[in-house]
């Protein structure tokens, strides 16, 4: 062999023995904390979902059969609820982000303080109950509810505004749940855009306007494309909201799937369009990581040359678009200025501030305020649900204590979400240390295995636990909805607790050894208590979202076993009464109690840093 | 001396004032980021605020491009009042220290932006964009993106951008800020180059004293948010008008003492570590009695023989010895503990000099600079 052959082999050969090593000799040792929540996810998650899925290609006698899928493509009601279901996530994505965005650059572009605030505000729905947020919408919305009265008043009487059990209704409780999602996606992405770029155009010449739509918007995209798949792939497996805003031809394919099983026990079917609805899921995803994840990251000097083209190709037909409504803000400028000049020896007012300044207001009030409707109607001294209420008294506080279903399933939820929140903290903590501190095999497909709860719609996950605990027993089982709330909530807990530990100085634990400490002695005395905000925050997390969960309590439930929310959806579709403002607003205050907790915490922890 | 220039000064920016600060003041909550600063730069005139980090540089700069608006006090732009007027029409460049170039635009756009804003035909604007690109040498990446440039580079588009649209004043904020040593010295070169080739008007901003010393036509010395001296880079080494100045520009030895006798332009101070003559201007700056501090910058003081007489003289112990090639840093304690720092060129008589070794240390009395103490009741 010559010696210049030798240049061409040992690169290959290092990495065939680099991924030999990785295969064979892995950190195994180190890294046996993670094994847990994988079996778990493993048994719990993947493979009922698998057996879902596959499900629905087997005929009655074992073999293959596609039937269940010709069935979806032939029947005109599933195709047509397809269809809705896109019409619906699309318009509730347009809303979101259209009306999200102003609110998103308010809270990147102000004080640290106020931000903090107002975010507070704005994740108010991500804390209160989905039910609680949809039936608030029920009074506020209804026939002789406010919104009506309000519309009657502007409109006069004949108006023909319905609000309710029709697409707007559904839209409205809709935008609400995920416009917060949206606004924090688009917050973190503009914070990260450079406020001296807005700046310099300015000392160059550009009006605002012309800054805004060449500069700021443009940098911006990214932001907002990740903000809109995220919002319309989490609307996509709705069902609260068009069954209970909504009238049935707003449909969705979730509530579909839950028929299916609750009235038909079909499982094929079930399994069927959960594949469909998973790949759409799946799709969307990785076209979202084609688009936004290759812009960040860095190129190699090969590419080069292709992104430059395509870049300056995007980005003529860019700059030949965003002129129209750079041009649009300057002749209004213009106008602007015509009518009140701009004078060098005072102060401009700052209109522009003002207008974004009250939308946000507007809109942080949509998001924030509806909830607390359930407060008032709860004490009324009626028989119905009425706002403003009718006089004042405590019975239907009465009602909730006196009634063993509800006070049975307030503890049963409190205590799942308490072992639900313990369990997950657990294991996702265990999984994030790995995750963050050892080399692993395969770490990215082991870190999407872990995350991956998040984007199987949840009606998949839950129709596909029921199908494996209805053979196991664990129906109707305080054990069997921890461990589905666990799944669901694992996830978030294992971004916070990964995100702290990234921010965590190792050499602190190094320091500590060196002084002598166990590894043990180092876990218990040094890292856990410098981790212990972000490790109670997800706790406190991964509590609410057992507490407020639903769709796998539809499932899992039964009998005594019953949790709250799976208590008042029955209520919700049977009779909604006041009984529930009462049990709404107990909900509430717990949930209230979880964010103050989880504020305190942080508060603590930042006056710590300092 | 100091007077002549200050009178050409004043001559020179009554001839062209491109920028006219007049008691600007701004303050954030408790913070006073400015305080009370007046200043005129002139046509042509490379001016420079040199401050620790947080005394209102950059608010000052903010200011001046109308990014910031101030609590009171007036700015002049060519004349004309420019105090609150958006800064989209004030005709001002404005350098970042991270560059602020815009990264989804290519180099050619970036630099094209300014022009388009003010609605150039496309043909000026290539040819425009030709020329400054020629300019700062880099004609060969007009397509590439910023991120695709090394941070010289970078720096040079910014420079770039800011010149095609011949600004009325170029700022510059820390320009070189994030450059290291080497490609700092080559910029800073170049930078001088295209003020002394294009007669540009700079307003610019530096932590680094020696880039300020090596650029500047003036410096304005911040501290606190005020301007403590506005000067001319030599006098502003040489004639300090406060301890604060002496101390932040160049090394100096900065000498505790009360004046006993004044008399013939002479000014005696007496310290612990013995006896120091000043020769003056004025003998009235100072009354017998008062408390002063002396600066003698390190390179005026020379070793001399002990039975020599002159009129300072301090004798000591060597401390500590740095040799640093062409000059040597000589630390020397008196017996009263006063520590002194000479800086003398190296020779052969020089280099016998040993750490322990007794010596006498002197200097002119024309190199004596007196000042007032600090206010004791700084924070
Ligand atoms: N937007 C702001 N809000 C509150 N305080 C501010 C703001 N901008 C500046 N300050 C304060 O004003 C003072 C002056 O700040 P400035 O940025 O002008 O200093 P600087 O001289 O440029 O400092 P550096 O050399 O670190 O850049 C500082 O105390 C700073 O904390
Ligand atoms: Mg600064």
């Amino acid at each position: 062999m010559t010696s210049e052959s030798l240049p061409d082999i040992a690169p290959l050969h290092r990495r065939l023995s680099g991924a030999w090593r990785a295969l064979f000799a892995p950190d195994w040792k180190r890294s046996w904390p993670i094994l847990v929540p994988l079996l778990f996810l493993g048994i719990f998650f993947v493979y009922p979902v698998a057996d879902l899925l596959l499900l629905s290609f087997r005929a009655p006698d074992g073999a293959l059969s596609l039937d269940q899928y010709a069935k979806v493509a032939t029947t005109p009601v599933y195709s047509q609820v397809f269809f809705i279901t896109f019409k619906i996530a699309i318009m509730v994505t347009v809303l979101c982000v259209a009306f999200g965005y102003p609110v998103a650059y308010f809270l990147a572009n102000t004080t640290p303080k106020i931000r903090g605030r107002l975010i507070l505000l704005v994740l108010v729905p991500f804390w209160t109950s989905f039910l609680v947020r949809t039936f608030s919408w029920m009074i506020i919305l209804s026939y002789n509810g406010p919104a009506h009265s309000a519309v009657r008043f502007l409109l006069g009487d004949e108006a023909k505004v319905k609000l309710i059990y029709n697409m707007t209704g559904v839209m409205i409780g809709t935008t609400q749940a995920l416009m917060p999602l949206a606004i924090l996606v688009m917050t973190g992405a503009m914070q990260n855009i450079d406020r001296n770029l807005v700046d310099a155009a300015a000392t160059m010449g550009a009006r605002r306007g012309q800054a805004f739509w060449r500069i700021y918007f443009p940098l911006s995209m990214p932001g907002v494309a990740a903000a809109a798949l995220l919002t319309f792939v989490t609307s996509l497996g709705f069902f609260i909201t068009p069954a209970l805003l909504g009238s049935p031809g707003e449909t969705m394919i979730a509530q579909i799937i839950l028929t299916q099983i609750q009235e038909l026990l079909n499982w094929r079917l079930a399994g069927a369009l959960s594949l469909i609805l998973l790949i759409i899921a799946l799709v969307v995803f990785a076209v979202q990581d084609r688009l936004i994840g290759s812009t960040g990251s860095t190129q190699s000097a090969t590419a080069t040359e292709d992104i430059t083209a395509l870049s300056r190709f995007l980005g003529r037909i860019g700059q030949a678009t965003l002129a129209v409504p750079g041009w649009l803000t300057d002749k209004v400028a213009d106008l602007i200025e015509q009518i009140r000049p701009p004078r060098a020896d005072r102060p401009v007012r700052p209109v522009m501030q003002w207008v974004l300044r009250g939308f946000v207001t507007l809109v942080v009030l949509f998001l924030a305020s509806p909830a607390l409707v359930v407060i008032p109607v709860s004490f009324t001294a009626g028989n119905f649900i009425a706002l403003p209420p009718e006089g004042f008294s405590l019975r239907w506080y009465e009602t909730y204590l006196g009634s063993t279903l509800w006070t049975q399933a307030t503890v049963l939820s409190l205590v799942i979400a308490m072992l639900a929140g313990i369990l997950t903290t657990v294991l996702g903590t265990a999984a994030a240390f790995v995750l963050v501190r050892r080399q692993l095999f395969a770490k990215r497909l082991v870190l999407a295995l872990f995350l991956s709860p998040l984007i199987v719609p949840r009606m998949v996950t839950a129709v596909a636990l029921f199908y494996l605990f209805a053979k196991i027993g664990l129906i109707g089982t305080i054990t069997g909805l921890v461990i589905g709330h666990t799944i669901l909530a694992l996830p978030y807990v294992v971004v916070t607790v990964m995100s702290v530990l990234k921010s965590y100085d190792v050499r602190l634990d190094q320091a500590a050894a060196t002084l002598g400490a166990s590894p043990l002695r180092v876990l218990s005395q040094v890292t856990l208590p410098l981790l212990k905000v972000g490790i109670i925050s997800a706790f406190l997390f991964a509590f609410v979202t057992s507490f407020d969960e639903l769709t796998i309590a539809l499932f899992t439930s039964a009998g005594t076993v019953t949790t709250l929310p799976k208590a008042m959806w029955s209520d919700l579709i049977l009779q909604a009464n006041p009984t529930l403002a009462a049990v709404s607003t107990v909900i509430l205050i717990i949930a209230t109690v979880a964010v103050l907790c989880s504020e305190a915490v942080q508060r603590r922890a930042r006056r710590y840093s300092k | 001396m100091g007077l002549d220039e200050r009178a050409a000064d004043v001559a020179a920016v009554q001839k062209v004032r491109k920028l006219d600060i007049r008691a600007v003041g701004k303050r954030y909550r408790s913070v006073i980021a400015v305080d009370d600063v007046s200043l005129e730069v002139a046509d042509g005139e490379f001016l420079t605020l040199l401050g620790p980090s947080g005394s209102g540089k950059t608010t000052l700069l903010s200011i001046v491009a109308g990014l910031v608006l101030p609590d009171s006090g007036e700015v002049h732009i060519d004349g004309r009042l420019a105090t609150y007027m958006p800064a989209h029409k004030r005709d001002i460049g404005m350098v970042f220290q991270n560059y602020a170039l815009f990264p989804h635009l290519s180099v050619f756009e970036n630099i094209a932006f300014p022009l388009r804003m003010r609605k150039h035909r496309e043909a000026h604007i290539r040819d425009e964009v030709a020329r400054v690109l020629g300019i700062v040498e880099l004609p060969h990446v007009a397509d590439r993106l910023p991120r695709q440039l090394s941070g010289g580079q970078q720096q040079r588009i910014a420079l770039a951008r800011c010149m095609v649209y011949q600004p009325s004043i170029t700022i510059m904020d820390e320009p070189l800020g994030a450059l290291d040593k080497g490609l700092r010295d080559t910029m800073q070169l170049e930078i001088k180059r295209l003020h002394q080739q294009y007669g540009i008007t700079v307003l610019y901003v530096t932590h680094d004293q020696e880039e300020a010393l090596a650029l500047s036509d003036r410096i304005c010395l911040m501290r606190d948010g005020r301007a403590e001296q506005i000067a001319p880079p030599s006098e502003l080494y040489f004639a300090p008008r406060s301890v604060f100045a002496a101390s932040f520009i160049g090394d100096s030895n900065l000498l505790d003492g009360r004046v006993v006798s004044a008399a013939e332009g002479k000014l005696v101070v007496d310290g612990s570590y013995g006896r120091i003559v000043a020769e003056v201007e004025e003998t009235g700056a100072f009354d017998i009695g008062d408390e002063v501090v002396a600066l003698v910058r390190p390179e005026s003081i020379r070793l001399c023989g002990s039975a020599e007489n002159r009129e300072n003289m301090v004798s000591g112990v060597v401390d500590s010895v740095l040799f640093a090639g062409g000059v040597m840093n000589l630390f020397v304690r008196t017996n009263d503990g006063t520590g002194f720092q000479a800086k003398l060129l190296t020779s052969r008589t020089t280099g016998a000099v040993e750490r322990g070794a007794r010596v006498s240390l002197s200097w002119d009395i024309r190199d004596v600079r007196l000042l007032a103490p600090e206010a004791s009741d700084d924070k």
